[in-house]
């Protein structure tokens, strides 16, 4: 399997955070998922992939041949778009699409427009032009897909995507994402963040979760689904079942967690149910453990 | 191509098992290809790395074959493979047969009967 | 070696400023010049169409003020990460070489937009139609004034905070103001030569003020 992105021991520090050493390796012709709570570090990797923050150290290897001293081929290949703020707020759709014509090689005004209907945005060339800044943040989160989207690019970088969206759009974008690496097929490669991984897993194929500026899993979704499972069980059991789990919660009658599946058959002989987890449910154990390990230190 | 996300089976599962059924009895022939595992993905709305899951079960079962760049193509039938396939196939039936008579308390003869009945029928 | 694919600059200016340089062009032009000859025609009318009403300082006022809308247009509205539109532009074809391209454009576009109008009114006066000044003097300090407004400019246009840099822009223009009216005091005394100098030195700051704002911008707000 071919790699579209190689990240290698990326480092930036700020005055309260820091992000790093990241090591991820991306897979060439799927979708994946950076999942994390707010504050993770998904946007400042997101913006230091994209050549909008610059690194304190590691090193970056694109399609197996360029480096982030290739900015300006890579500019072209890749298509990112932020959560918000993505444009100036005086422009309306005419104006992005005639500077996105000439700020890009590979825009295409037809499939801009055809994208515009689609996400029922308007007409880019209609005489009436709503402003970015009267509009909702769903729309102008529309605007900012359909322009990123009428390009051709080879690396899609999503930053949150589907956190201003409507469920009917949400369903739309999954699509398109299809779409996009359906068109060239396996040359394309996805990547989008997002804290609610839940309306986005059915078009997840690979997933990282980070806490904390760091990465805490990662791999492809059908491995992970067989990494771990999904335990629930009485409370009577709860203290013999939960040094199994990486993470839990529990009540006065029930508890439910994560454990790791090579633990499956003790696990089950202590009279609990145990399935595969979704990638929601399997977000949530991993991320709670994050959370667990943060306030122990 | 039907399968339900919601179900206790893993979808992966349900795609393996209903192609499988394709090749099995013929309607997908040796030398189809399937479709690609992105056009797939798209026309069933789940992830790719579900429909690349299904085809690697596939493959490791000896029914298709993943040809570099192209994808994946049906094999040429093997007789012999495809009737043991269908022996499995009548051994699990069989058994099931066996439990339901069970349950509904009835011996070994009067299941003959039914099954003399229903195999007339058939023909 | 990095390969520089800017875009080329009128469409660097596209980009950074959303319209045609075409466009900014026109609009830097005709607004002081629609000014004046509104400033003008009234004064002629109100005296009845007498030539001498027309008084020389006040017409390098005129466009003096007009020249702050030259402001709002060489002002790069998007000039640090909390603004909406810096996401795109720092990921734009051709990078920082891109915005130094619209920044150098809209920065010759305004120097050229005052030779045009000192142009204008050099011909009026040798035309002999009507002498917008009472001396040739007299469009040396309009012109060396307009300069080092615009050299000023490109600095300030840097600062962030839009009320602090609007307040900026008005300190300035009233600074040079003053620096016109002293010039045209000593217009009188000096020769020719004196000014045709002035003149081409004043060029040569605001190719230095833009060559050290633009390395600036780049290292203190740009590479973060």
């Amino acid at each position: 399997m071919d790699t579209a992105l190689n990240i290698k021991d990326i480092t930036k520090k700020y005055k309260d955070f820091t992000l790093g050493g990241i090591d991820i390796e991306i897979p060439m012709g799927f979708s994946s998922a950076l999942i994390g709570a707010n504050g993770a570090g998904k946007t400042t990797l997101i913006d230091i992939i994209c050549g909008v923050t610059a690194n304190d150290a590691g090193k970056m290897e694109y399609f197996g041949k360029y480096t982030d001293n290739d900015r300006s081929e890579l500019r072209n290949m890749i298509g990112y778009c932020s959560s918000a703020n993505y444009f100036p707020m005086d422009w309306n759709l005419k104006k992005v699409a005639e500077v996105m014509d000439v700020a890009f090689d590979n825009f295409d005004r037809k499939k801009f427009s055809e994208l515009c209907d689609k996400f029922k945005l308007g007409d880019p060339s209609g005489k009436k032009q709503k402003k970015l800044m009267k509009m909702s943040d769903g729309n102008r989160m529309r605007t900012y897909l359909a322009a990123v989207l009428a390009r051709d690019t080879s690396l899609l970088v999503l930053d949150e995507p589907a956190s201003s969206l409507d469920p009917l759009a949400r369903d739309l974008l999954c699509d398109m994402f299809r779409d996009y690496l359906a068109e060239k097929d396996g040359e394309r490669t996805v990547i989008f963040s997002t804290h609610n991984i839940a309306d986005m897993e059915f078009v997840t194929d690979h997933a990282i979760f980070m806490a904390g500026g760091k990465v805490i899993e990662q791999g492809f979704v059908e491995d992970l689904k067989e990494k771990y499972i999904l335990v629930h069980g009485d409370a009577s059991v709860s203290e013999k079942a939960v040094p199994y789990l990486l993470s839990s919660t529990s009540n006065k009658t029930s508890f439910e967690g994560i454990a790791l599946a090579e633990d499956a058959e003790k696990l089950a002989a202590l009279d609990t149910a145990i399935e595969q987890p979704t990638l929601q449910q399997l977000s949530i154990g991993i991320l709670r453990k994050a959370e667990q390990d943060y306030e122990e230190k | 191509m039907k399968i339900y996300q919601n179900s206790n089976e893993p979808i992966y599962k349900q795609i393996a098992s209903q192609l499988r059924e394709q090749i099995l009895t013929g309607k997908l022939k040796s030398g189809d290809p399937l479709p690609s595992i992105r056009m797939l993905a798209q026309d069933l709305k789940i992830s790719v790395i579900t429909t690349m899951k299904a085809y690697e079960e596939l493959s490791a079962e000896g029914l298709v074959t993943a040809s570099k760049g192209k994808g994946y193509y049906v094999n040429a039938r093997d007789e012999k493979m495809i009737a043991e396939q269908h022996m499995r196939q009548l051994e699990e039936h069989l058994t099931n047969a066996i439990y339901s008579a069970r349950i509904a308390g009835l011996d070994y003869n009067e299941v003959c009967e039914t099954l003399r009945a229903l195999w007339d029928i058939e023909d | 070696m990095k390969k520089n694919d800017s875009l080329p600059f009128w469409d660097a200016v596209k980009v950074y400023y959303g319209t045609s340089l075409v466009r900014i062009f026109i609009c830097m032009f005709l607004l002081p010049v629609s000014a004046v000859l509104l400033f003008v025609t009234s004064i002629f009318l109100m005296s009845g169409g007498k030539e001498e009403a027309l008084c020389v300082s006040s017409i390098g006022v005129i466009l003096f003020f007009c020249s702050a809308y030259m402001f709002f247009i060489m002002d790069v509205r998007v000039n640090s990460s909390n603004l909406p539109g810096w996401k795109f532009l720092k990921t734009v074809k051709g990078g920082f070489d891109t915005y130094a391209k619209a920044a150098v454009t809209i920065t010759a576009v305004s120097v050229l937009v005052v030779l045009l109008y000192s142009l204008i009114a050099a011909l009026l006066y040798i035309a002999d139609i009507v002498s917008l000044f009472n001396t040739p003097g007299a469009c040396f300090a309009l012109w060396i004034s307009e300069m080092v407004l615009i050299a000023v400019i490109v600095f300030l246009r840097l600062i962030e905070n839009t009320t602090v840099r609007l307040l900026a822009y008005s300190a300035v223009l009233f600074q040079v103001l003053l620096l016109y009216l002293l010039l045209l005091h000593t217009v009188k005394s000096m020769s020719a030569a004196v000014w045709i100098i002035s003149a081409a030195a004043s060029m040569l700051m605001i190719a230095v003020s833009s060559k050290v704002s633009i390395s600036y911008y780049k290292k203190k707000i740009w590479e973060n």
